[in-house]
């Protein structure tokens, strides 16, 4: 009986995760437009490193023979004083600077995500990990009395100009920020009595990290991390700003050290439009992973997902929802609403 | 005659808070037999929850640190134990549920998961894939000493299992198992606890389910690693009383059907007396009366018992006011001299500010060490019958 019949939960529960990741995003306008413009980003910057020729016009230092003209088809964010597209520069910027922005914050999650770990689980005194774990929070506390911009510059003069060495500066700056966040969230979450239970339930110590901590702390870290890919990418283009990142006009164009470039030659002055192309991609993606953060820490938390499913559920048509990757086999629709039978909604109705 | 299952012997726990270092379990001796069901009960404070606690080595050390004493389990000292080793006799050998079901389960995983990590743990144990306590035929542990346990001394409460193994289980025992074989295993478990529609309760989140169920899925959890100890620490004290009812009578009922003894915690003096067989009576840190239940509830032989027993609230007759025990628990960080409860008690001598009373037989010429033997810490346990 048990293995023959039909098993409509397990059905039902390959179909909540794109399910329920979907409605999730409707349900909130919001992180459906941040979720769509990280996409729509990611596919553009794809297809500028495949196939620049598909999107992008021309080289970057190419001279056209428009000088200074304003936006235009032919020129959609306009020329600079020699002649050179915009618009090409900042769809050419905008690999590397989602690729900078990547790198940086997920270097800095995952060092001071491990040492945020171990900081916070293996802290207790006299053991080995105990005593790592002071001396990794003693060198946080060191970096972080740096404001972390000026560390980043000094820290670039050091390395040398380009690209690599900057990445590599703010990613030096950037890791105690994750190790003070994730063990923070350890240690919220090592002392709950679910993971007390875990204990007298036999799980041992390193499997109680990795499963029953790791898992309670991913959300705030994951939200974390997407809103810092926009702070990261702001950084760097001060940095860049600054002039010592990238050299702007070259042969690799980046957003900061174009906003700089023209506002320090005058040029942004008569031509807003010089200094609107690159700060508006800027402004853009972060603002896209801002909103993507904010509905990620919706779908992560299984508490508003449910809620969300609910809620988006009741106001759907039925017809909808078997539009979903696996056909319901549960009979009618009004049975089953985001995957909890009506009846054992009311037998334990969620506040 | 068999061995005791767990023997706990002149127990000290301290606990270091700043300056201070309070004795919350003094000198506590215990033993348990296999298939009994021991009740701990006591005011809040008096140190059962620690006790509870510190027999799977739970306590967090520090703060806490066990001073003195042996928790000797299937013949092997706990507190010898090396912490790496520890988690090896948790959830098979020793099982705990606790007072709070409403966070004792990880939000995070479905009902199936926290169900299905527990069997997990000892389907490995069992076929000897990780190290365990409870490893069949051979010795479980590496220990110089004390010797290794016999297997033979625990009899049945090793072989024997909770519910009968389905074919599946029988089939899938030497190999990794699949997600539907695990899936049948979980769900012969959410019905063991009575769980109605279990179909359907697998796929839930904690949060979505009421507090009786959740504790119904510890229960469940803690049973499914099949332990030979479970200690339940006020599994009901978080509920309200209709749930109550409900999770008590299903655990006078898994009794009867779990081959394990189980050390029941409450402060609440009907629970203990619905479910207990033998009862300890604990105040400030010490066991100042222990016996069958009838025996204790009948005619208590220790004046706090006694006082305890005339505090709760009877449903056959109108007393008019409950009556208090005058004073209030003492300070543990620096408890009366002699027996802890002189400065409360009417019975109170000069003797009972000496020596603390040891935890002797009721009856004279009883032998101390026999099983469910009546016993109380009080110099004057013959005059305890005479109080009002």
């Amino acid at each position: 009986m048990v293995a023959t019949t039909r098993t409509p939960a397990l059905v039902r529960r390959a179909d909540s995760r794109f399910g329920v990741f979907w409605r999730i995003l409707r349900a909130n306008p919001l992180s459906l437009i941040g979720f769509v413009l990280v996409v729509i980003i990611a596919v553009t910057a794809v297809i500028v490193v495949v196939a620049p020729h598909v999107l992008v016009p021309y080289g970057p230092l190419q001279q056209t023979a428009d000088r200074n003209a304003g936006p235009s088809w032919a020129h959609p964010f306009g020329t600079d004083n020699l002649g050179r597209d915009i618009y090409s520069n900042v769809m050419l910027a905008l690999p590397l600077d989602l690729a900078i922005g990547l790198a940086i914050a997920g270097s800095a999650l995952l060092i001071g995500g491990l040492l945020g770990l171990v900081a916070g689980f293996y802290n207790t005194p006299g053991t080995v990990l105990g005593g790592v774990s002071v001396v990794v929070l003693r060198i946080t506390d060191v970096f972080l009395s740096f404001p972390s911009l000026i560390l980043a510059l000094a820290l670039t003069r050091v390395l040398g100009l380009g690209v690599g060495p900057s990445v590599l500066a703010i990613t030096i700056t950037w890791w105690p920020f994750y190790v003070r966040l994730v063990r923070g969230e350890v240690l919220a979450v090592k002392h709950l009595p679910y993971v007390n239970a875990a204990r007298a339930a036999g799980v041992t110590e390193n499997r109680i990290l990795l499963r029953h901590v790791l898992r309670n702390i991913l959300e705030p870290v994951i939200v974390y991390f997407t809103l810092d890919i926009g702070t990261v990418l702001v950084t760097y283009s001060t940095i860049g700003y600054i002039g010592v990142a990238s050299i702007y006009p070259g042969p690799s164009p980046e957003w900061g050290a174009m906003l700089a470039y023209y506002q320090q030659t005058g040029s942004a002055n008569i031509y807003p439009w010089l200094v609107l192309a690159p700060g508006g991609a800027i402004f853009l993606t972060v603002f896209a992973f801002s909103l993507l953060g904010d509905g990620l820490r919706d779908i992560l938390d299984p508490r508003t997902r449910r809620a969300f499913v609910r809620s988006s559920a009741i106001h759907e048509p039925p017809a909808e929802t078997s539009t979903g990757p696996a056909a319901e086999p549960t009979g009618p629709e009004p049975d089953v609403e985001g995957g909890v039978p009506l009846a054992a909604r009311e037998a334990h109705p969620v506040p | 005659m068999t061995d005791p299952l767990l023997e706990v012997e002149n127990l000290e726990i301290t606990y270091t808070v700043g300056a201070g270092t309070f004795r919350a379990v003094s000198d506590v001796s215990l033993r348990i037999y296999p298939r009994q069901v021991i009740g701990i009960v006591g005011e809040t404070g008096c140190g059962k929850s620690t006790l509870a606690q510190a027999i799977p080595r739970l306590l967090p050390e520090p703060p806490a640190t066990i001073g003195s004493g042996r928790i000797v389990f299937r013949g092997t000292d706990l507190v010898r134990v090396s912490k790496r080793q520890m988690p090896m006799v948790r959830g098979t050998g020793i099982a705990m549920i606790f007072q709070e079901p409403l966070n004792s389960l990880n939000p995070a995983y479905r009902v199936f998961d926290q169900l299905a990590e527990s069997i997990r743990i000892r389907h490995f144990r069992e076929m000897g894939w990780v190290k365990s306590f409870q490893g069949g035929n051979e010795a479980p542990f590496d220990y110089s000493k004390p010797a290794a346990p016999a297997t033979a001394t625990v009899g049945g409460a090793l072989t024997r299992s909770i519910v009968p193994d389905g074919a599946l289980e029988e089939a899938a025992r030497d190999r990794l198992r699949t997600r539907s074989e695990y899936r049948d295993e979980v769900l012969r478990y959410l019905r063991l606890v009575r769980i109605n529609d279990p179909e359907t309760i697998l796929n839930l989140y904690p949060h979505e389910l009421s507090g009786g169920m959740r504790q119904r899925i510890m229960i469940a959890m803690a049973l499914s690693e099949k332990p030979s100890l479970l200690i339940a620490d006020e599994p009901t004290s978080a509920l309200d009383v209709t749930i109550q009812a409900q999770v008590l009578t299903l655990m006078k009922e898994l009794i009867d059907e779990v081959d394990a003894a189980i050390l029941f915690i409450s402060h609440d003096l009907g629970v203990i007396a619905e479910t207990a067989d033998e009862v300890g009576v604990m105040y400030a840190g010490r066991i100042v009366e222990y016996g069958p239940v009838a025996e204790i509830f009948r005619s208590p032989r220790h004046p706090y018992t006694k006082a305890l027993l005339r505090a709760a609230p009877s449903r056959y007759k109108d007393e008019g006011p409950l009556s208090t025990i005058p004073g209030s628990v003492p300070n543990l960080s620096r408890p009366p001299p002699g027996c802890r409860f002189h400065p409360r008690c009417v019975l109170a001598r000069d003797v009972c500010r000496g020596e603390p009373p040891p935890l002797a037989p009721v009856e004279a010429g009883a032998d101390p060490n026999a099983r469910g033997v009546h016993r109380s810490a009080c110099y004057f346990a013959a005059e305890v019958p005479n109080l009002p």
